[in-house]
């Protein structure tokens, strides 16, 4: 089956059991709202809906380039600088374990609802993939081409340029893909939390005063949201790496 | 393609060989040497084969004259200068036993990276190479693309196109099926003849060191040492794969024959 066929039968899928629980579920419109009422919650309060997408997006995308330039710095510099990594992973691994509600409490009460504590949140959720599969690029450059490039005497970044970097393209490549959606879903728990803004904030409304409609609205958006943070990555990185299918 | 001639301008000793080791030994962490008081000189455009079995140390050898590897003792000198002057002089070229090619980048600008990184540009056509050696219809091709033997001559391309006076090569042919070995070393042999660079050559097949080599030098092992240096009075080009030639025959046999004798000494 073709990507495309595949995409198309999962929204088919979606639709089809969205209907068919709305009519045999028995559950209330306020907890299971219909299609069209999602649709109509859509269209009405489309100027709050978007102003809560962007305002998503902007931390979701401000966070996760605040992640690319940490992870980057981190898994070049420890190319170079032999201590590095050693020294830097015991933070990478506790502070990538620890709970979310643990950090998000801390965060509250230490700086309230800003812009800054939503950041922090989101690098925590996407630096380390980026991070991890940086480091395994970079450690998988053959080292046969590398003494090759210094017999020539290629200088360091001719070395990076030619051999570290191209390894460690297509491992960065497919830590977007994981990485890049999770900035959403990390910005969104973190509206969730402590925000006034923002799709998670329109999920925490919709949670206290009993708008189901409103909820599966903003679901839709940001699994939208997702899904094309998902396909841009894979799009960029097919056509990065179109070679390999040469 | 044109005959290398050397480049006086950029070489300080133009009397000396083009590559001396003297009394070099190399211990690795572990303690035991790997090569005990090797001396051996390369004169210029003279092509030598190493050979010995698997831990007598030739690849560490050749990978000191590369400037890849330090001696314990002794020094390593490439064109009167140390190995990694003599890189940076951009007269060593290098091949190893695995085609290390850049896998994102075609055949042909896996050659033109040399010429970049080296910034010579006295060098050789890249396209025009990749065409000598047999490889005009896989200009474009990416290394994955080709097989063993044609990423080989690539590999090998690469490091002759800026015109090296040095060519350091580890096993060039080792890693491909025996037929393709045998069209590839009459190939090779060819190649050397025309571009005639200072060739060391480490293998672990006789019969490939006796077409190519004018001196053979056989390693002992634990430490190694050099225990046979014989040269091959073989007139060229040497067609081996032709009609029988007793002389050729009786160099195998000579170098197989010290080769083993060797072997028993130092232990199977």
């Amino acid at each position: 089956m073709s990507d495309r066929r595949a995409y198309l039968l999962m929204l088919v899928s979606v639709a089809v059991i969205w209907l068919l629980a709305v009519r045999w579920s028995g559950l209330p419109p306020l907890t299971l709202p219909s299609p069209a009422k999602v649709g109509e919650v859509l269209w009405d309060e489309r100027s709050a809906m978007l102003e809560g997408t962007l305002s998503t997006l902007f931390t979701a995308l401000l966070g996760y380039a605040v992640a690319n330039v940490i992870a980057l710095s981190l898994a070049i510099g420890s190319v170079y600088i032999r201590w590095l990594e050693a020294f830097s992973t015991p933070w990478v691994v506790v502070l990538k374990n620890i709970p979310f509600v643990a950090l998000a409490s801390l965060l509250i009460i230490t700086m309230g609802s800003s812009l800054l504590p939503r950041l922090i949140i989101v690098v925590l959720v996407c630096f380390h993939p980026l991070l991890a599969n940086l480091n395994q690029g970079l450690k998988a450059a053959d080292r046969v081409l590398i003494d090759r490039m210094r017999t020539l005497d290629g200088s360091r970044w001719e070395i990076f340029r030619y051999v570290l970097w191209p390894s460690a393209l297509p491992y960065y490549l497919a830590a977007h893909e994981i990485a890049f959606t999770t900035s959403i879903v990390g910005a969104i728990v973190a509206e969730w939390f402590l925000s006034r803004q923002g799709l998670g904030h329109i999920l925490v409304k919709g949670m206290t005063e009993y708008r189901g409609d409103r909820i599966y609205a903003a679901t839709l958006i940001s699994s939208v949201l997702s899904f094309g943070a998902y396909w841009i990555c894979r799009a960029a990185g097919r056509h990065l790496t179109r070679w390999q299918r040469a | 393609m044109t005959a290398s001639s050397p480049k006086s301008t950029a070489v300080p000793l133009e009397a000396a060989p083009a590559i001396r080791l003297k009394g070099v030994s190399k211990r690795f962490k572990a303690g035991t040497d790997i090569l005990s008081g090797i001396d051996l000189s390369v004169a210029r455009g003279e092509l030598v084969a190493l050979v010995g079995a698997s831990g007598c140390g030739k690849t560490t050898l050749l990978r000191m004259a590369a400037g890849l590897e330090e001696p314990s003792e002794g020094t390593v000198e490439v064109l009167g200068v140390s190995p990694a002057q003599a890189c940076a002089l951009r007269q060593v070229g290098v091949a190893f036993q695995r085609a290390a090619l850049v896998p994102s980048r075609t055949a042909l600008e896996n050659v033109q990276l040399t010429l970049a990184i080296t910034r010579r540009t006295d060098g050789l056509d890249p396209s025009q190479l990749l065409r000598d050696f047999g490889l005009g219809e896989h200009l474009h091709a990416y290394p994955h693309q080709l097989s063993g033997g044609m990423q080989q001559r690539v590999n090998i391309a690469a490091a002759l196109v800026h015109q090296p006076q040095i060519l350091l090569l580890d096993e060039p042919l080792g890693a491909l099926d025996e037929i393709t070995r045998e069209s590839m070393t009459e190939w090779l042999a060819g190649v050397l003849a025309r571009t005639r660079p200072t060739t060391l050559l480490v293998t672990h097949s006789v019969e490939e060191a006796v077409v190519l080599a004018d001196r053979v030098v056989i390693l002992s092992r634990y430490p190694g040492r050099i225990a046979h240096d014989l040269p091959i009075h073989l007139p060229r080009p040497r067609d081996i794969w032709g009609k029988p030639n007793p002389d050729f025959q009786e160099a195998v046999r000579t170098v197989r024959s010290h080769l083993h004798a060797v072997l028993r000494a130092t232990g199977l």
